[in-house]
This record gives C-alpha cells, sequence and structure tokens, in this order.
C-alpha cells in the first residue's frame, strides 16, 4: 500500500467536532516566488524545476515536519478527486502539469504548489475562529518566506496571477447549511445581500459547482487594500446575522409545514436505512435534511459527525476507492449499491428520529 | 484530448484557423500566430466582408468614408495594444484574453491596464467601512431587500451590457421587469417541496454571484 493509499483510507483523522448551520471554514493565502514567472507561463521543465525547488525547502519547515507531499503526476485520477472531495486540493490542481500538494498530518493545512499561483497555502478547520486560522496561514507563509521570497510590490502588496488575489492573497471561506434559507425561497434574497456586502457565494466546491445539499460556500471578494484581520472579521461579524436569519427560516418551516416536514425526513431516513441504490446525488440531499433534523433535535447531536463523514465518505471518489470500483466518474449501478450498503450499515447503528423534540 | 493542429506554413502548434468558402467549395487553413500575423490572415477576411457589408448598406461613397475612419481607429488601438512584457512575453491582447498576469513584473508593464481592471474586480462598490450586518427585523427586511435587488440588478445589467454578455443581459432586464412591476409584494414563501428537494437550488440563479474574473475560492 502506497502512502498515498494510507493517508486516503485513514479516517480516524476526520474532524470529531461538528457545528450546526457552519460546516468548515478556511483561509487560503495565494502566494509567488520573487523575480520567477507564474507557473502557466512556465515551460514544463522550469516548472519542474520550480516545484522541486519549493518542495525541498518545505521539506525542511520544522512547521511541516511529518506532512505528506503528493506529485500530482504519481497519483491516479481517482485518488486526486478523493483529495478534491476532501477539499485537500482545488479541481484545477488535478488537471495541472507540474503541480504538486503537502498535506499536514492532521489535515488542517495543506500547500498546493504551481496551481494559479506558485502557492497556495490553505487551513481548514470545523471551528470557526477566522482569526486564528488567518494567524496560523500568515505565520506559516512567513516561515516560507524566510527561505523562499515572494513577488511583492510597496503599492499592491503580492502579486498574484489573477488580479482578483492581489494584495493580501487571502481568500477567507466558510462553509453553510443554509436548507432552512433555500427552503423558505430567501436564498436568492440573501446572496444579493452578502454580495453588496462584499461576500461571494458560490457552491460547496469552489468556483463553478452548485450549491447541491443547500451547502454553500461564502468568502470574501475583495482582497486588496484591505489586513488580513479585517477580512476575517468581516465574514465572521456577517456569519452571526446569517445563523441568525437561517434559524429564523428554519423556525418558520417548521411552524408551518411540520408535517410535510417530518414525512420528508421519516422517508429519508427510511431510504437511508434500508435504500439499495442511492446515488450520490440523492446522498448529497437526502444528508443535507439528515443534518438539518439533527440541529432541529430529531437526532441526537453526536449523530452531526456522523452525517458530517458520511458527507464526504459517500461522494463518488471515495466510494469507487473504498469497494475498488475502476472506472471514471460515471454513474454505476455498482457504486450506488455501495453507497446503499454503506448508509445502510451506519444508519443501523443511529437511534430512529424523534419527533417529539420539534 | 483533440489532436493539435499544425501550422501550413512552418509546422508550428496552429492557434489560427480559417475557413473560407470560395464558390461554394469550403476551405480550411490552419496557421500559427507568427504565420497568419505576417499574412495578415487574420484580418483580411472580415475586412473584406465588412467592406462588403459598409458599401452595400450606405452606398459607394459614404461607406468608403465609414471605412476609411473605422481603419483609423482601428490602427489607433493596435498602436496601444502593442505593448509586451519584457520578462515573460505577456501580450496587452493576451492579458485581456486570459485576465492573469504572466509574472511579478507584468504588474509594471501593464499598470495602466491593470488601474483601470481595479475599481471593477476588487469590487470598490462594496459596502463602505463600518457597514452594518443584514436588519434583523423581518418586515423591514423585505422592503430593504427589494430596494437592494433592483439596484444590484441593474448594476449588474450595466456590467453585463459592457461585456457584451446579452444572455445574462436579458436575464437580468426581465428579472428587473419582474421587481419593478410588484414593488412592495413581498416573495410568498414557498412551502417545503414534497420532493425533499431541499438541495436543488444552485447560486447560479442569482445571477451578481457570478463574478466575471474568475477569483478562486
Amino acid at each position: 500500500m502506497s502512502d498515498l493509499k494510507r493517508f486516503l483510507a485513514d479516517s480516524n483523522l476526520l474532524p470529531h467536532r461538528s457545528l450546526p448551520i457552519l460546516i468548515s471554514s478556511r483561509v487560503r493565502l495565494a502566494r509567488n516566488l520573487a523575480d520567477k514567472v507564474f507557473p502557466e507561463r512556465l515551460s514544463p521543465q522550469e516548472r519542474e524545476d520550480i516545484k522541486q525547488c519549493i518542495l525541498a525547502t518545505l521539506k525542511k519547515l520544522p512547521e511541516l515536519a511529518d506532512s505528506v507531499c503528493f506529485e500530482m503526476h504519481d497519483l491516479a485520477l481517482s485518488e486526486a478527486e478523493m483529495l478534491v472531495e476532501r477539499h485537500l486540493i482545488s479541481k484545477e490542481l488535478v488537471e495541472r502539469e507540474g503541480a504538486a500538494v503537502v498535506i499536514s498530518p492532521d489535515r488542517k493545512l495543506s500547500i498546493m504548489i504551481n496551481e494559479e499561483d506558485h502557492f497556495r497555502i490553505q487551513v481548514m478547520d470545523a471551528e470557526m475562529n477566522l482569526s486564528l486560522l488567518a494567524e496560523t496561514a500568515r505565520s506559516l507563509s512567513e516561515a516560507i518566506a524566510r527561505e523562499l521570497p515572494f513577488a511583492s510590490s510597496p503599492r499592491y502588496g503580492f502579486l498574484t496571477a489573477c488580479p482578483t488575489n492581489l494584495g493580501t492573497g487571502m481568500r477567507v471561506s466558510v462553509m453553510a447549511h443554509l436548507p432552512g434559507l433555500v427552503m423558505d425561497g430567501q436564498m436568492e434574497k440573501v446572496v444579493r445581500s452578502l454580495n453588496m456586502c462584499g461576500l461571494t457565494v458560490r457552491g460547496s466546491l469552489g468556483e463553478g459547482s452548485d450549491a447541491a445539499g443547500s451547502i454553500f460556500q461564502i468568502s470574501n471578494q475583495r482582497t486588496l487594500a484591505q489586513t488580513p484581520q479585517k477580512i476575517a472579521d468581516t465574514l465572521q461579524d456577517w456569519l452571526k446575522s446569517l445563523v441568525e436569519q437561517e434559524r429564523n427560516a428554519r423556525r418558520r418551516i417548521v411552524r408551518r409545514n411540520k408535517s410535510i416536514f417530518c414525512d420528508q425526513v421519516g422517508r429519508i431516513y427510511g431510504e437511508s436505512r434500508f435504500g439499495m441504490l442511492i446515488s450520490e446525488g440523492e446522498a448529497l440531499t437526502g444528508l443535507s435534511l439528515m443534518r438539518l433534523a439533527c440541529d432541529l433535535g430529531i437526532f441526537p447531536e453526536y449523530t452531526r459527525v456522523r452525517f458530517d463523514e458520511l458527507l464526504i465518505e459517500t461522494q463518488d471518489a471515495h466510494i469507487r476507492f473504498r469497494n475498488k470500483i475502476a472506472g471514471t466518474a460515471k454513474p454505476s449501478e455498482l457504486a450506488d449499491r455501495c453507497r446503499a450498503t454503506l448508509f445502510r450499515e451506519t444508519f443501523a447503528t443511529l437511534p430512529p428520529p424523534d419527533f417529539s423534540r420539534i | 484530448m483533440s489532436e493539435e493542429l499544425k501550422c501550413q506554413i512552418c509546422g508550428a502548434p496552429a492557434t489560427v484557423h480559417l475557413t473560407q468558402i470560395i464558390n461554394g467549395k469550403m476551405r480550411k487553413i490552419h496557421l500559427c500566430e507568427k504565420c497568419a500575423a505576417k499574412h495578415n490572415a487574420t484580418e483580411l477576411p472580415l475586412i473584406k466582408f465588412a467592406e462588403m457589408i459598409t458599401k452595400k448598406l450606405f452606398g459607394e461613397k459614404l461607406g468608403k468614408e465609414i471605412l476609411e475612419g473605422t481603419a483609423k481607429a482601428f490602427s489607433e488601438k493596435d498602436l496601444k495594444l502593442g505593448k509586451q512584457c519584457p520578462k515573460c512575453g505577456m501580450s496587452e491582447s493576451e492579458l485581456e484574453k486570459h485576465e492573469r498576469f504572466g509574472c511579478p513584473q507584468c504588474y509594471e508593464t501593464f499598470a495602466e491596464a491593470l488601474n483601470a481592471l481595479l475599481p471593477k474586480i476588487q469590487h470598490a462598490n462594496a459596502a463602505p467601512e463600518g457597514c452594518a450586518p443584514a436588519p434583523a427585523a423581518p418586515a423591514k427586511k423585505h422592503k430593504v431587500a427589494a430596494k437592494i435587488s433592483v439596484e444590484t440588478l441593474e448594476q449588474a445589467l450595466r456590467d453585463a451590457v459592457a461585456k457584451e454578455d446579452y444572455k445574462l443581459a436579458a436575464t437580468l432586464r426581465d428579472q428587473i421587469t419582474a421587481l419593478k412591476n410588484k414593488p412592495a409584494k413581498p416573495a410568498r414563501k414557498k412551502a417545503v417541496a414534497k420532493t425533499a428537494s431541499a438541495g436543488k437550488k444552485a447560486p447560479a440563479a442569482t445571477s451578481t454571484a457570478k463574478r466575471s474574473r474568475g477569483g478562486k475560492k
């Protein structure tokens, strides 16, 4: 078993804590080497040289001790997709030549090399302490900068391939589970208001992805002329009111459509507990509803972590990897059967829904 | 991936593909950028076509005047587009196309273009400092939301027209008309969908969320 296989198969390190509504938080810094051409315009040989130089430096950093490193050309497509499903790398990195990723043993930190920029430093957590994450990312980037100076200018700050990242190079984002606002038909308005406040709303896999399962990624638009602290604080402030709005929407749904809602939860529970074929999309919408039911007290608090694990484990690349299904991401009956098995096994260990709690 | 086409003159990877129809026969030509520029391949057919149509529309004399004016404007634009980054060879037209810089030096080379670009992509129209979080009172919220949305949509419409994304522009126009037609009415809340479609709603429905200069998460 290769390093990677062991790394991917090991699910002991998945988050053991899970909050209602807010699933995870992340800070990403874009950085480039001083005086070097950005990855997209490098020749394959130059890109390879830069990658090796960066990897050699990162391996020496005490902050990254025990981290694992994968060069993208060594990974099978399905393995790379698993890393995407865990948000450890971006979809773009999978297709890039001369790319690599360094991941910390607790999987809260990953550094993509030769994505759109030479460095994409990511720090993730299930907690919602955005300024702490920003601080962690900053200290890591400073540790790297001591060895390899970054491209910057006094006027703009850090220089990035895309000017949307210019300045701090920092994107703070939060994965939010907003089924209440979606069901209540408020999501469009919320997205517009958030846009007005300088925040972007995307689907859960970032740019261009859709918001299946009512999971949205909310992040800052501006990276220039703002301190990292201010960016983190702004998002943190808005989250409070967003969570409040989502709670209100949930209350409205339960008040007005209690029996329809309970019926849905019961049906999805039945499918999850006894279904024989579950597609990736069904799994996602089902788990989204189960997570909502858990937040409302229909399932006990500890089940949320299990639902979060299933959200990751029932994605296509994970199912194919676990069950050694060959082939590409095409929907297949075999994968659906394996997914349903995983659902049945997990739900057999969970208590049935208790509707007296709402 | 499809097979890469080669330039029919020098054999380098072809980036310019021409399709000519002469006397009902179709001919395809593949050229690299250099050979295409050498032979004016990209401009010739287009200009010929423009000439033909202008003269037909405006008559021989007026048409000629229009064409001369256009040619002058084009040559001025070409002069402006001539900048190239000394470090990575990025040209201004490439920059416009990809919206990505090639190297740190590009930020100095294309300072002018960047200054024009920054207010748009770094959202100078975002909330001013000290902007308070969303109003909590539901009665107020609907009014504010409706007002915000017409303004935002109109801004987005202007942006879309500027970018010549007419498909988006049409959608936005319809949304604005719909909003203006029923101003004070708060949107009816939908009942919980029977089909457990909690996740069917994509953020793409709100076109304002889409940004033109794609940043990363």
